[in-house]
């Protein structure tokens, strides 16, 4: 099978899933497990800590339950449909919260920097923190575009369908928002060492 | 002042594929970040900054796992809610199916004694006919 076949193959699969998940909950729960994690992923990088997370996961796949049997199929991945659920709850939270620029980052998650001498993992840490408040600080498209990009690993085409966009318009994005990025760090660090007490 | 906006547009959409093939690359664990500068010497110091903040994102956007527990907790109180609410519906559909079928039978036991009544109505008038043209029949002249 080639793999546009494999993929429409998947698609078909993924339909029928969907159908029968609207009355079974046996489906259902297998569709949950198929995106819980990555739907996981995109909340815990939006609103910085486990514990919101973990609730704001919960009331996407019970929203998503109430309305599944609503939902028809427009030729896109179902998984655009909960990204959509999910960032919208996100912008609720955040709206809720008052929270925009900065939210505290728990517990991130160290396991891909080399665990070297304790000062090198401080500055590392600092580093994290650093981008993470950059990338919070940007504006919600922004952070999904990036969210998408190095965590959930989609192709351009999958974040467009997502995000309702074209490739080019992607792509597009993706450049702009890595100078967005660009500027936000350099505020940031201008900003850290005008509040460091001159030695 | 057109074709300077034209130029820097083509400019834009050139360094946004070289920068997305970058990242890419990247993600694909082939990164190609100094073949990509030999192919674009001109926007080598811009491409550089973009790259770095690339790689820097790749490093620190890496996938977290939700708790087994949670995952597992969530699952079956989903599953719960769809049984519980698909019965519930369901004991709403057989009453509106009975309350349909009493209804329509409501209304042909209605039809039917309309029909009745009607019946009744059309022999009592030919029995009131008969009488008047018997009375008329052998009333003196």
């Amino acid at each position: 099978m080639t793999e546009v076949e494999n993929s429409s193959a998947e698609m078909l699969d993924e339909n029928e899933l969907v159908e029968q998940a609207k009355t079974d909950p046996e489906a259902f729960g297998e569709l949950y497990e198929r995106y819980v994690t990555k739907i996981y992923n995109y909340i815990y990088y939006r609103t910085g800590n486990h514990h919101d997370a973990e609730d704001v996961t919960a009331r996407v796949f019970q929203r998503a339950l109430q309305h599944i049997p609503n939902y028809v199929n427009r030729g896109l991945p179902f998984s655009a449909w909960l990204y959509r659920i999910a960032h919208n709850l996100v912008v609720n939270w955040h709206r809720d919260r008052g929270r925009r620029k900065v939210v505290p980052l728990d517990d991130l998650p160290l396991g891909s920097l080399r665990a070297d001498a304790p000062e090198r993992i401080t500055e590392s840490r600092e580093e994290q923190d650093l981008l993470l408040a950059s990338i919070h600080a940007l504006p919600d498209d922004r952070q999904q575009l990036l969210i998408l990009k190095f965590v959930e690993r989609f192709s351009n085409a999958e974040i467009g369908a997502i995000m309702g966009r074209s490739e080019g318009a992607i792509k597009s994005l993706y450049h702009r928002t890595l100078l967005a990025l660009r500027s936000e760090i350099e505020r940031k660090q201008e900003q850290n060492l005008s509040s460091k007490p001159s030695d | 002042m057109l074709i300077n906006r034209g130029v820097g547009k083509l400019r834009g959409r050139r360094l946004a594929e070289v920068v997305v093939t970058h990242v890419d690359d990247l993600i694909g664990g082939q990164p190609d970040a100094s073949g990509l500068l030999a192919q674009h010497p001109d926007e080598a110091v811009v491409l550089e900054e973009m790259f770095r903040i690339s790689e820097w994102l790749h490093k620190t956007l890496v996938p977290v796992s939700p708790r087994r527990q949670f995952v597992a907790k969530l699952k079956m109180k989903l599953q719960e809610a769809q049984a519980s609410s698909l019965a519930v519906s369901s004991k709403q559909d057989q009453c509106w199916a009975v309350r349909a079928t009493k209804t329509v039978g409501i209304l042909l036991s209605i039809v039917a004694l309309a029909a009745l009544i009607t019946r009744v109505i059309g022999v009592i008038i030919v029995i009131v006919t008969f009488l008047n043209k018997r009375y008329r029949s052998t009333a003196p002249a």
